[in-house]
């Protein structure tokens, strides 16, 4: 049940962190770690993939909260992609959802 | 003494049971010390206090905390590595103590514990006296097992403290409102405690006021910060009728106050007559809602998100109507939140684990059976991975 990351490039010059199997307390640090070269890599900001995520906890949300505050602080964004139906609800019922999920372009216009 | 028997006697020390000033005289014993000496690093992690002394005053009283990288046990902990002094003198030495029983030869070595600093220990010697390349394997080899038992030692404190903690703050029986019956859980978790916390309390003018909250995080840290949500809580409540209101206050106070720390918070206020209940959720688990002659459900509250996130925004609150009979339960995600690996493939044991809820909530039962009763069905006889809190209010038929 550990957590496999993956760096690679995404558009308008952010990092897509693409996040595999279970975001916890357990994989607390190597997330943290990752984000943080990521984001010294890239000012633009992260995406975090969350497609292959089979467990979070409200440790791993804590995680995730930590990390895009460190991206915000540092004037670089922070958005999720396609979370798996039960992270995606976990958000949702945290009320994160809405805050890190990128709108489609016609509605920011 | 030989080495070897030197050895013996110092593997022969139990430091299991007794205090650290015992373990302390009988290292003085079995190395040939006059004076020996635990200091452990403080929370911020740049102070050394004195904690246990054999062979010079028992109080410690006049001992003085010693920076990290100043003096004998400051340049130990700074280090890392052992280190020992043969002629002492103020230059060398800060402790007031040490100097005024005129010790004349110090050896100092690091107290590690997972390659964590947890203090130095220190003995020392009246006469002059060179220390030998196996008295210092010695103390190393001794330092290593008080380290560990100093790291159990602290375990079990800040569980025990944690415990009472939560204990204390946990209303002991929630009553009767109105018409309104209530019972509530709390089951910790073994091993590690979090920051679960429910509460009922009376408002002005007979208005009565429901939580259930969960502080994310684990051990005495999460107790603490949930000790101070709950009173703050209480005090926003007096002041705002809003449950919203009161969230969005709490929110910007521990924002501002416990930076990092994230919490959600499910917060209910009703008022004569009592057949309705307005909430606000701070990114808490939606509550079942069990009336007669229906299936239990999710009750369609808004959720915002959960405090400490991004304070300041409006928070949204959803009233919710109980016909006589009704039931809602609130709880914390421990209750229903498992691990897939107790059955691999199937990923959806949040889903499963609400299901079960639902099917074993009867609006029939009265408050403290339908907790037995969903307890029973959901946990059965797991361990508890993490604390959950459960509470059950019930509208007389």
């Amino acid at each position: 049940m550990d957590l496999t990351i993956t760096a690679e490039p995404a558009d308008n010059g952010r990092i897509r962190l693409r996040l595999n199997g279970s975001v916890d307390l357990v994989s607390r640090d190597a997330l943290l770690e990752h984000g943080r070269s990521a984001l010294l890599e890239t000012p633009a900001g992260l995406l975090l993939n969350l497609s292959e995520v089979n467990f979070m906890d409200s440790a791993g949300i804590g995680t995730l909260i930590a990390l895009s505050r460190e991206a915000e602080d540092s004037g670089a964004g922070f958005a999720i992609e396609k979370p798996s139906q039960r992270v995606e609800r976990l958000l949702t019922l945290t009320g994160l959802h809405d805050a890190w999920t990128e709108q489609p372009p016609s509605e920011l216009t | 003494m030989y080495p070897d028997e030197i050895d013996a006697k110092i593997a022969a020390i139990d430091v299991r049971s007794v205090d650290y000033e015992t373990i302390l005289a009988e290292l003085r014993g079995a190395i040939g010390a006059d004076t020996a000496t635990i200091l452990l690093l403080d929370r911020t992690g740049s102070i050394l206090d004195p904690t246990a002394t054999s062979g010079l005053d028992r109080t410690l009283r006049r001992a003085r905390r010693i920076p990290v990288g100043q003096g004998f046990a400051g340049t130990v902990a700074a280090t890392r590595a052992p280190y020992e002094i043969t002629d002492v003198s103020p230059q060398n030495v800060l402790n007031p103590v040490l100097l005024e029983h005129r010790v004349h030869s110090l050896l100092g070595v690091p107290l590690l514990f997972n390659g964590r600093l947890l203090g130095v220990l220190h003995v020392g010697v009246l006469k002059r006296h060179t220390f030998s390349g196996e008295e210092h394997t010695l103390m190393e080899r001794f330092a290593a097992k008080l380290a560990a038992e100093i790291h159990a030692r602290r375990l079990a404190e800040e569980r025990s403290a944690a415990r009472i903690l939560q204990h204390s703050l946990l209303p002991s029986a929630p009553s009767l409102v109105g018409d309104w019956a209530i019972a509530a859980r709390y089951i910790p978790a073994e091993g590690d405690l979090g920051g679960d916390w429910y509460d009922v309390f009376n408002l002005e003018n007979g208005r009565i006021g429901i939580v259930m909250g969960d502080v994310i995080g684990h051990g005495l840290q999460a107790a603490v910060v949930m000790g101070r949500l709950r009173s703050a809580l209480r005090a926003y409540a007096l002041e705002h009728s809003s449950p919203a209101e009161v969230l969005t206050r709490l929110d910007a106070k521990l924002s501002h106050f416990e930076r990092g720390a994230l919490a959600t918070v499910l917060f209910g206020v009703s008022e004569a007559p009592y057949e309705t209940w307005t909430f606000s959720s701070a990114g808490h688990m939606n509550p079942i809602l069990a009336a007669p002659g229906r299936p239990a459900a999710e009750a369609p509250l808004a959720t915002d998100p959960l405090l400490g996130f991004r304070p300041g925004r409006a928070r949204r609150e959803t009233t919710l109507t109980f016909p006589p009979g009704a039931s809602i339960c609130l709880f914390t995600d421990g209750l229903i939140e498992r691990r897939p690996a107790t059955r691999p493939g199937q990923n959806d044991e949040l889903q499963a684990n609400l299901d079960k809820l639902m099917a074993a909530f009867h609006a029939e039962d009265d408050p403290e059976t339908a907790c037995s009763r969903i307890i029973t069905a959901v946990v059965g006889d797991h361990l508890a991975e993490d604390d959950m809190a459960m509470l059950i209010a019930h509208r007389a038929a």
